[in-house]
């Protein structure tokens, strides 16, 4: 090999390693005969979304130019940093040994609860899963969810106190506060299925799947679900990427 | 140009030109979630060519009562009119309520709740003060996006189906709001400080009756429900864990 043949082997070598890098997370590679599936979270903003207006403010010594969009009531969204998005796969010929919750703890403060989703997981073999939660605020507060397959809770909480919450139905919880009617986290409760809580920077891995066909479920807050059935074979990785987005939703009056 | 560090330029170039031309075609033939352009969750039902104007009509009347402890929440009780199948049938054609003007002034949805009838519309106005936009999208048994209009603008939508609706701007994240749409103007919303209720004017006929809290607490109570002309039917509603 001459030394050009070898220097041009080199930097495609460094390119495609570079865009490897780029685009591929380190994860094992699927071990025996289960698959793997990777689903990549897409934040995007929305379309035509224009930046906030800059007012100028004047000072006694000098004047700066800040957004004239002001107070909590005008935080804006950010799709690069979503939180608590919930990744549910279900499926497959066997049943799925659940993951352990990344997320028990909710914490309630004079902004409301720190979180807009939980998940928890009921374990295999286990009747119930529970959350705790954080009562930061001054007053004892009663906090009450529900789903539809007859599962609910209630609870007063003391000012200060920790509190923790069973359950023991499968299902999406909608979670009220009775002293603030502004309050409210989805709490998801699995128990055959895996599931995964983080944030759309992260991509969420599922290994050690038995071959068969999935259905992988994305619930970003305040954003519409993401679903998508996917056929995992031995041996291979499929990698999806949910695009967390209203921009799909039907245009109406534009 | 025949310089080695030249053409090890050129190489880089077009090979980081292929990477980023793969990445743009990969964005866009990649998996991709294309909603049903239709509201593939509400509940669609026919109007039939009978008018309430012209219906006999009769009144239903009722109480709730709860398992335990209720929220201070509103209790929306709604009758669906059935067919002769006892399924939903055809709700008649009437004139729907006026229209529900909804404030976006100060990074706000106001009212934050409303129950409104099939058919009914709503205005979104963009009254802030400053130069600041706002969008409207809808999340649950109905979605869509009304798009984002600046200061001075509003959006108008006529809800043609039934369902739960979460009102949001894709801009603001702590403006929200909910509405429920009945499948007709026979409904009522039992406040928090109030257990019965009374709907009234309703055409002759087989109904459903149903209920749905803004934030649930209980199984929703239903049960079927005859009105006949000039009379006033009595329900229990009992609101059930």
């Amino acid at each position: 090999m001459t030394p050009r043949a070898a220097i041009y082997g080199a930097v495609v070598a460094l390119c495609v390693l570079i865009a490897g890098c780029g685009s591929t997370p380190h994860y094992p590679p699927p071990q025996g005969g289960n698959g793997q599936i990777l689903v990549q979270l897409n934040g995007e903003p929305k379309q035509g979304a224009p930046k906030a207006k800059m007012g100028e403010v004047r000072d006694d010594y000098n004047i700066r130019r800040e957004s004239i969009e002001q107070g909590k009531a005008f935080e804006r969204v950010d799709y690069d940093a979503l939180e608590d998005v919930v990744v549910i796969v279900s499926g497959g010929t066997t049943s799925l040994v659940s993951a352990p919750p990344a997320a028990t703890e909710l914490e309630l403060d004079d902004d409301g609860f720190n979180r807009a989703q939980m998940l928890v997981v009921i374990r295999a073999g286990g009747k119930s899963a529970s959350f705790t939660l954080h009562n930061q605020r001054k007053q004892a507060v009663h906090v009450y969810g529900f789903n539809e397959r007859d599962g609910s809770f209630e609870g007063e909480i003391s000012a200060g106190a920790l509190g923790t919450v069973n359950v023991s139905q499968a299902g999406r919880y909608d979670v009220y506060c009775e002293e603030d009617d502004s309050l409210h986290c989805v709490l998801f409760v699995t128990d055959g299925d895996r599931a995964w809580i983080g944030n759309s920077d992260a991509d969420a891995f599922f290994d050690d799947l038995p071959a068969g066909e999935y259905e992988v479920r994305v619930y970003p807050p305040r954003l519409p679900a993401w679903t998508k059935t996917v056929e995992v074979t031995a041996g291979k990785r499929e990698t999806l990427t949910a695009e967390l987005t209203v921009n799909n939703l039907p245009k109406v009056g534009e | 140009m025949n310089h080695p560090i030249k053409k090890l330029s050129l190489l880089v170039l077009v090979l980081g030109a292929t990477a980023g031309l793969t990445a743009v075609v990969k964005a866009q033939f990649g998996v991709r979630h294309l909603p049903d352009p239709r509201y593939v969750n509400s509940v669609e039902y026919n109007d039939g060519d009978w008018k309430w104007a012209d219906a006999s009509k009769g009144n239903v009347k009722g109480t709730l009562s709860f398992s335990a402890r209720r929220p201070a929440q509103p209790v929306v009780v709604y009758l669906v009119r059935l067919g002769a199948d006892d399924k939903p049938g055809e709700q008649g054609v009437y004139a729907p309520p006026g229209m529900l003007k909804v404030s976006q002034k100060g990074g706000a949805f106001e009212p934050s709740f409303g129950v409104l009838a099939r058919k009914q519309k709503v205005e979104f106005l963009n009254d802030e003060e400053k130069e600041i936009s706002h969008n409207v999208y809808f999340l649950g048994d109905i979605e869509a996006d009304l798009g984002i209009f600046d200061q001075g603008q509003s959006r108008e939508h006529e809800f043609t189906e039934a369902g739960e609706v979460s009102v949001h701007c894709s801009i603001h994240k702590r403006m929200d709001a909910r509405f429920f749409v009945a499948p007709n103007p026979a409904f009522a919303v039992v406040e928090a400080d109030s257990a019965s209720f009374e709907i009234s004017d309703v055409p002759a006929g087989k109904y459903r009756l149903h209920t749905w809290q803004k934030q649930k607490r209980f199984q929703d109570f239903e049960t079927t429900v005859e009105i006949t002309n000039g009379n006033t039917a009595t329900v229990a509603v009992e609101m059930k864990r």
